[in-house]
């Protein structure tokens, strides 16, 4: 009898700090198998950028998975996870190197206050304008982004007719969600900085 | 990033803000729900009126409204965070003392999110090669613009509102360049009196004896409570850290710092 109470108890606590250890909100994160081969780049993206919220544990192997299907931009969620975003830069730049436009336009994101990279809005503006003369087949909404983040980075510059030029693109493409607000500012303020 | 400061002071960090967003680097950390209790007497003092959760689906804000007259029926608000937010040990428990602490200091409690029925019909639209495109909005992004609308209704409808928001750092700021975050939508929709607070360290536990201690910083920072100005990724508001020592939230949410 007694035997059978230790034993009881043993199981108890080896197997309770599993239960516990359950870190899972199902609704929230979907415990998917990451060796499932009808997994889809997508789906194992949606993964990694989850994992960063909600199971970070799994980020790493989630991420080089997606990285390995061909989402390269896993690897700035490995880089926010490590606190080392090396990897994610020189793969950017590398990509950028080969003319790929989308790798330009991260890398002028990067450069943008500076993230895992030392801030540069001069080179961010030159290879935000070298995009947009790449980019024949870019979403409305993504153009009007960029031009957006070019009227700020113009006004880090003090280039205010350039700020003046950008934000008024943002404004004539404007999707009357109220997201206008920041691009009047910007072109109202540069406008009066330029009289100055 | 700027000195380090001891005498963590939430009123000065939130200055003349009507927008405090208390952003949590881990959901798995107990300590920073604590700390957020700690905040939010110190915010309420400040003059903030009103505490919006992300923890929390706008379907259930009617219940919240009867245990915020009545101060009965919190056991289906703990309920649902039972069943939704076990990211470790004592969290869903820590949720539920920051919603009871934001009532008993007098805030208005606000829930943010959308359901997940309506998350995962989100999903079903936008996949991640659209939206990294722009084609389309991420579920993320769709949930953030709804967040923002909701936190800009509370603060149009009376100019003495100002709103302390919680939730993960990566809705308060962005990750990516597809998925903007919260400091960056508001200011679209036209507020731009915003700040954000980020928590750091602490120690997350996924069951009583299973923890991990989730300080970045030098070893000799580790164990203390201090707060910085300045945030180490991209953000598009004036933003501090607060760092909480990597120590044991008791069994009765008391803390040792």
């Amino acid at each position: 009898m007694v035997k059978h109470q230790l034993l009881a108890l043993l199981v108890i606590f080896t197997v309770t700090p599993y239960v516990e250890g359950k870190s899972v909100s199902s609704s929230l994160w979907k415990e998917l198998d990451i060796n499932d081969p009808n997994l889809s780049k997508n789906t194992v993206m949606r993964q990694c950028e989850r994992s960063l919220k909600y199971a970070v544990n799994e980020l790493e192997s989630w991420c080089e998975k997606a990285y390995r299907l061909g989402a390269w931009e896993a690897l700035l969620y490995i880089g926010y996870h490590t606190g080392d975003g090396s990897r994610y830069v020189h793969e950017v730049k590398q990509r950028a190197a080969n003319d790929e436009i989308n790798a330009i336009r991260k890398l002028a994101w990067l450069y943008d206050d500076g993230l895992f990279i030392e801030n540069n809005s001069t080179e961010a503006a030159r290879l935000y304008e070298l995009y947009l003369t790449k980019a024949t087949d870019a979403s409305p909404r993504l153009l009007k982004r960029i031009h957006y983040d070019l009227a700020k980075i113009y006004t880090k510059l003090e280039d205010w007719p350039s700020v003046i030029n950008h934000a008024e693109y943002v404004l004539e493409h404007s999707e009357g969600d109220g997201s206008e607000a920041l691009a009047r500012e910007l072109r109202d303020n540069a406008k009066t900085k330029s009289r100055q | 990033m700027s000195k380090i400061n001891t005498d963590v002071n939430y009123k000065t960090m939130a200055g003349n803000a009507r927008l405090l967003m208390l952003g949590e680097s881990s959901h798995n950390t107990a300590g920073f729900k604590y700390e957020a209790i700690k905040a939010l007497k110190q915010l309420k003092a400040a003059g903030f009126t009103h505490f919006a959760m992300e923890m929390l689906p706008r379907s259930m804000q009617e219940k919240i409204d009867f245990y915020q007259r009545t101060g009965k029926g919190f056991k289906v608000i703990q309920q649902y965070l039972n069943e939704n937010w076990t990211w470790g040990y004592l969290v869903p428990k820590a949720y539920g003392e920051l919603v009871k602490a934001a009532r008993d200091i007098g805030l208005k409690v606000i829930a943010l999110d959308i359901s997940y029925e309506l998350m995962a019909q989100m999903d079903e639209e936008c996949e991640y090669d659209q939206y990294k495109k722009g084609d389309c909005f991420s579920t993320h992004t769709r949930r953030n613009k709804i967040w923002a609308g909701n936190i800009i209704g509370v603060l149009n409808a009376s100019k003495q509102h100002r709103v302390v928001a919680f939730m993960h750092r990566w809705h308060a700021v962005q990750a990516s360049d597809y998925e903007p975050g919260l400091d960056t939508i508001v200011q679209e929709k036209g507020m731009n009196s915003i700040r954000f607070i980020d928590f750091i360290g602490g120690i997350s536990c996924l069951s009583k004896r299973q923890c991990e201690g989730g300080s970045a910083e030098v070893n000799s920072l580790k164990q203390h409570y201090f707060s910085r100005e300045g945030f180490p990724y991209k953000h598009a508001v004036k933003a501090f850290q607060v760092h909480i020592p990597e120590q044991r939230v008791n069994q009765d949410g008391t803390l040792k710092w």
